[in-house]
């Protein structure tokens, strides 16, 4: 290849660049509202901001014990159903699983001193009580992702009667680990200090942590990359949704990051075996159900050893692992999981009927 | 070909080079300008707060000047937030006034004249003093031998603020402020940087040492409460240039690197021609140097610093506006908070009211259903009473009967007794006959006789009515 030629290659993807990049202008002007989280569904019970839904099944034969989704409460739960052909609870739904899934809704000033207890023992615990009433059981299987997953942890350590099967996905629960920048970060910061002057910590403060991790990639690269895909509407449209899903930060209740910060990430009470939670102290070997473990193999925000150590911890001899080669948001959007998430989460249930 | 990529190299070497010039150059002009600063902040720095409040009028000039500075204050917080027919409510400067009636309202002791009564013109305070003294008040002799204006107007001076050259403290911190990140932007080098923050965290100690220094006064909570938060500014802003150092630093060793690979890549005969690419290796190589300082504890400490020191200033900045708008009829975030606490509380004792109630609904039905077999076993026992009861009707007609049969008995068994006594007398009278007739026969023909004393058949052997057979 000569100069010339490479000049000329040079020269051509700069107009395919600068063609892309008015195109796209052209598309941002005439597209639709972009929606998340599409999958039908139903609210069955709720307190306040913080709602509880049943999703309508696909399957004809549905699972008898349904299972309730836990998301963390730092970013929405439309991750897990971000399009169509993009969800992970629409595969659930098709391999027969019957769903439930917790909204923590957008706390606001007067969620200021709600703590984790407010969330775990109260209004998690009410949903599990709702869903166990409606069916006439006495448990569930509970799937919890990422903060969400430790909370579930929690949970089924303090109420292991009501949890049939436990799942973990991409949750920390050993932050000892320093294989993640937020925990290295984490163990530094005074927390009591932002909770005092923040009250409720703003959602984007929690972003600009979260962008920190990829400084050049999620600032700038990203955003050259995003004009290659412009001009295709669909495509575009497809980036927009993450873009908004990644930037729809709820922001967090003072209290439960306070905890969360302080007992889990800087003092790693839960693995130690000296978490708390409404006076009752939180313990992992109380976790006798059939335990399975998911983890994302390139997880920046959660390592995998975080996410493993679990099994170390439980009570249970039933505990299985399962890793996808993929980082922490991939889990749930990657074309290398919608195939296989759900199919292997649904027979691991299946044998524990 | 690869005389192209040669000379591109050299290109690029020349462009390092070019760089590393003009680093050089920003450094010299950094040291320059710290040189300046420092020489301006010496002979700004140990006056400044040697000189104080000399006139009432001053005094009132700065009061006005704090009320310009809340109403700015108020106007920068709660602009956007508030509508504007509120805002116009919000007029601090009336704060001016207050302050003059409040002194010109003031009873001096031992018949001095007040002035500071409304109407009149402002007059020094060595007016006053000298006044005071001229009387000599009995007060006074107690300090005739000290300057009681110079220890006065000292005081005054802690009331409201010293008096700086050119301005009061505030501006004069905040166009310092203003100095000191313009300066540190055109740095240029980290030993320039160190050498700003050097002079500034010497200025800053002498501005602690008077900002941090007790008050009085009737404002003196106030007071106190803008020069902590000018205190914790200064240390946000240490904070604050700690951070951009490292920052600095990392950016020009990333950019270091990416030329470098530029250079590298070009020698390889592999230059990222295509903007794609050359984005790419951007990215990449300034985010593996970027990462590697981030992982650092070094940055973990500094932007512990940072973000604290701005926390501070914040919950600082906090107190001053809620401080300012306390006397409104505007709810304030602790209020809100406190609402926010009270609500909460009422909903977990509902949470836990409703799990009683829930228990005693469960202990109600399960009472509830004790009682329903509780019932039946006390209608099952009344059936077995009302047989027992039954069974002792039936009892005592035995005993009855059994009373009757052992009266009856006892009545046979006298009438036996009677008949056996009887037949016994009877036997014995007819043997005491037929022993006499025996007797009588053996001494005289016995025909007569022997048949008219023959023994009757005992009547006693008839059985009495109802005695049972044997």
């Amino acid at each position: 290849m000569n100069y010339t030629q490479q000049f000329q290659e040079s020269m051509e993807e700069f107009k395919t660049f600068t063609d892309n990049l008015k195109k796209g202008l052209e598309n941002l002007g005439s597209l639709e509202e972009v929606k998340l989280a599409q999958t039908p569904k139903e609210l069955v019970y709720e307190d306040g901001k913080r709602k509880l839904y049943r999703y309508k099944a696909r399957a004809e034969k549905v699972s008898p014990v349904p299972t309730l989704i836990v998301y963390a409460m730092v970013n929405r739960y439309t991750m897990l159903d971000l399009q169509p052909e993009r969800s992970m609870i629409r595969n659930l739904l098709d391999q027969g699983l019957d769903v439930y899934l917790i909204d923590w809704g957008y706390a606001d000033r007067m969620d200021r001193y709600m703590t984790m207890d407010d969330y775990i023992n109260g209004f998690m615990n009410d949903c599990v009580e709702h869903i166990c009433e409606n069916h006439q059981i006495d448990a569930i299987n509970l799937l919890g992702v990422c903060q969400g997953g430790t909370f579930s942890v929690i949970y089924a350590a303090l109420h292991p009667d009501k949890v049939k099967n436990l799942i973990t996905m991409v949750a920390p629960v050993d932050f000892e680990t320093n294989d993640s920048l937020l925990f290295v970060w984490s163990k530094q910061m005074d927390v009591d200090l932002m909770i005092d002057a923040y009250g409720i910590v703003p959602g984007d403060l929690m972003n600009q942590a979260y962008q920190m991790l990829q400084p050049f990639t999620l600032t700038v690269q990203k955003y050259i990359n995003m004009v290659d895909v412009m001009a295709d509407p669909d495509k575009l449209t497809d980036f927009l949704r993450m873009e908004t899903w990644i930037f729809d930060s709820p922001d967090q209740p003072g209290e439960v990051l306070r905890q969360n910060a302080k007992d889990l990430f800087q003092e790693n009470k839960l693995v130690k075996g000296e978490f708390e939670l409404g006076g009752q102290r939180v313990d992992l070997r109380e976790i006798t159900m059939p335990v399975l473990c998911v983890y994302a193999d390139y997880d920046t925000l959660v390592p995998p050893a975080s996410s493993k150590k679990l099994l170390q911890c439980v009570g249970t001899k039933d505990t299985q692992q399962m890793s996808f080669p993929v980082g922490h948001v991939g889990m749930f959007v990657s074309g290398k999981t919608q195939g296989t998430l759900a199919p292997q989460i649904a027979q691991w249930l299946d044998q524990r009927l | 070909m690869e005389d192209f990529f040669k000379d591109q190299a050299k290109w690029l070497n020349a462009w390092q080079e070019q760089q590393q010039k003009l680093i050089q150059e920003y450094a010299k002009w950094g040291e320059d300008l710290t040189s300046d600063f420092t020489e301006a902040t010496k002979q700004q720095t140990w006056t400044n707060f040697e000189d104080i409040v000399k006139t009432q009028q001053e005094l009132f000039e700065q009061f006005s000047r704090f009320s310009t500075e809340m109403q700015d204050n108020i106007q920068q917080i709660w602009g956007d937030k508030l509508p504007k027919e509120l805002l116009q409510r919000f007029n601090f400067t009336i704060l001016q006034e207050f302050y003059k009636t409040w002194i010109g309202s003031m009873k001096l002791p031992g018949g001095l004249q007040n002035p500071f009564v409304n109407g009149q013109n402002w007059i020094d305070p060595n007016f006053i003093l000298k006044s005071f003294l001229s009387q000599e008040h009995p007060f006074s002799s107690l300090f005739s031998n000290r300057d009681l204006t110079k220890d006065l107007q000292q005081l005054f001076g802690l009331l409201q603020g010293s008096n700086l050259p050119g301005g009061d403290l505030y501006s004069q911190l905040f166009s310092t402020y203003q100095g000191f990140f313009n300066q540190l932007a055109n740095a240029g080098t980290r030993q320039n940087f160190d050498k700003l923050l050097e002079t500034f965290e010497s200025w800053k100690e002498q501005a602690d040492k008077y900002l941090l220094a007790p008050q009085v006064g009737i404002h003196r909570e106030t007071s106190q409460d803008f020069s902590k938060a000018i205190s914790l500014s200064l240390d946000y802003m240490r904070s604050f240039a700690n951070m951009a150092k490292l920052m600095e630093e990392t950016a020009r060793k990333s950019g270091n690197r990416f030329q470098s690979k530029l250079v590298e890549r070009s020698l390889n005969n592999e230059p990222p021609i295509k903007f794609s690419e050359f984005c790419s290796l951007w990215t990449r190589e300034n985010e593996t140097v970027f990462l590697k300082v981030f992982g650092s504890d070094e940055f973990a400490k500094t932007q512990k610093e940072f973000v604290s020191a701005e926390m501070r200033l914040k919950i600082q900045l906090n107190k001053l506006a809620e401080k300012a708008l306390e006397q409104t009829p505007i709810a304030l975030k602790r209020d809100i908070d406190l609402a926010a606490n009270e609500i909460l509380q009422l909903k977990r004792d509902l949470r836990q009211s409703r799990k009683h109630q829930q228990l005693l609904k469960e202990q109600a039905i399960a009472a509830q259903q004790a009682a329903t077999v509780a019932d039946m076993r006390i209608q099952k026992l009344e059936a077995v009473i009302e047989k027992i009861e039954k069974l002792e009707t039936a009892m005592e007609q035995i005993e009855a009967l059994q009373s009757s049969m052992d009266k009856v008995q006892l009545q046979a068994e006298t009438a036996e007794k009677t008949a056996k006594s009887a037949i016994e007398q009877a036997t014995k009278s007819a043997t005491k006959s037929a022993t006499k007739s025996a007797t009588k026969s053996a001494s005289k023909p016995a025909s007569k006789p022997a048949s008219r004393t023959a023994p009757k058949k005992p009547t006693a052997a008839k059985k009495p009515a109802g005695t049972p057979t044997e």
